[in-house]
């Protein structure tokens, strides 16, 4: 652990309630719009993601951030291997909702590991509509 | 008829809407929903009246009404999901 | 009025609006996971936005301490409530939209009971 790494694990924990603000801000606009105009947007999708999080503090506080965005939802999680299921209401493709949520991830486990961040998996199995391989 | 009127006539219009979920469904988890929704909307009446009578004593009662509701919306959701878990 | 004051009333009226908002939606979205979407606006964007206004119109040290602490558990317990209600709603079978592509958790519960299942339930076309 040095100076440098210290420094930005405290950067990271500052930086979360900012992202929280944006992110509850952009998709509250976002999902209002749905609901205020008329004709329906909504492509949905239950995606599953695998996650870097190891302990149960970090699982839980993903699985809130989630939820707490307009246009998300976790609906189960599960600890060993940590995953989580993400409902979302405007999934383009399979990949881009994992890779929402894994930008969320970044961010969470910037505040979380002193050590500095695992790096991300890149296999994850799936093509981009979601079949198992 | 001010603009803190006004929020407290939308909040208990939105109340209004949520009770109608409720009494609605069609599942159990959406009455749940509705319920939680009109629990909310008992939290922010107390916090408007704060302003509303100038006085700080609601704010306490805001941050247990946010504790309590917790446990509310829970046991609903164990009591809807029955058995399974 | 001092210019607090006046940015206060107008916080608690976007938030008053945002919890409208969130109650239309209860209404018009069409399945209980896209309503329960709904129901975080109102139950994390909206009540964020009158604390906050509230903590302009009556500017304190303890009342910014009970103002955050209070938006601190609201954020945290929306959430959870949103997830369980959700979890319960799926366990239970809650039905899911025409507009729903993709189920992966469906696919994993099969999995868990020992069935096998027949590749993912999603259309053909254009994912």
């Amino acid at each position: 652990m040095t100076v440098k790494s210290v420094l930005n694990w405290i950067l990271g924990i500052l930086w979360i309630p900012v992202y929280l603000a944006y992110d509850l801000l952009t998709g509250s606009l976002r999902v209002g719009w749905e609901i205020l105009t008329p004709g329906s947007r909504i492509s949905a999708a239950f995606v599953e993601v695998p996650l870097r999080c190891r302990t149960d503090f970090e699982v839980s506080t993903l699985a809130n951030l989630v939820s707490l965005t307009p246009g998300s939802l976790t609906v189960a999680a599960r600890q060993d291997p940590a995953t989580v299921w993400v409902y979302s209401m405007y999934t383009h493709s399979h990949g881009s909702t994992v890779r929402y949520v894994h930008a969320m991830e970044d961010r969470l486990l910037r505040a979380t590991r002193p050590a500095g961040k695992p790096p991300r998996a890149e296999d994850l199995e799936r093509d981009e509509g979601g079949q198992r391989l | 008829m001010s603009i803190i009127d006004i929020a407290l006539a939308a909040v208990v219009v939105s109340m209004i809407i949520a009770t109608f979920r409720v009494l609605r469904g069609p599942t159990g988890a959406d009455r749940g929903t509705g319920s939680d929704m009109v629990f909310y909307g008992f939290v922010l009446l107390v916090a408007i009246l704060g302003i509303r009578l100038e006085t700080v004593l609601l704010v306490d009662i805001v941050v247990v009404c946010t504790l309590v509701g917790f446990l509310a919306a829970i046991s609903l959701a164990r009591l809807t999901a029955g058995g399974k878990r | 009025m001092t210019l607090t004051e006046i940015i206060g009333d107008l916080l608690v009226l976007a938030g008053a609006l945002a919890f409208l908002v969130g109650a239309i939606g209860l209404l018009r979205l069409p399945d209980l996971y896209s309503r329960l979407n709904g129901v975080t606006i109102s139950g994390a964007f909206g009540p964020a936005l009158i604390l906050i206004g509230l903590l302009l119109q009556q500017p304190s040290l303890g009342n910014a301490l009970k103002v955050g602490l209070a938006l601190v558990i609201q954020l945290a317990t929306s959430a959870v409530g949103g997830s369980a209600m959700a979890r319960a709603g799926y366990l239970t079978g809650a039905p899911q939209a025409e507009e729903t592509r993709f189920d992966d958790l469906v696919v994993e519960l099969d999995e868990q009971a020992g069935q096998e299942h027949p590749g993912y339930s999603r259309p053909d076309g254009d994912l």
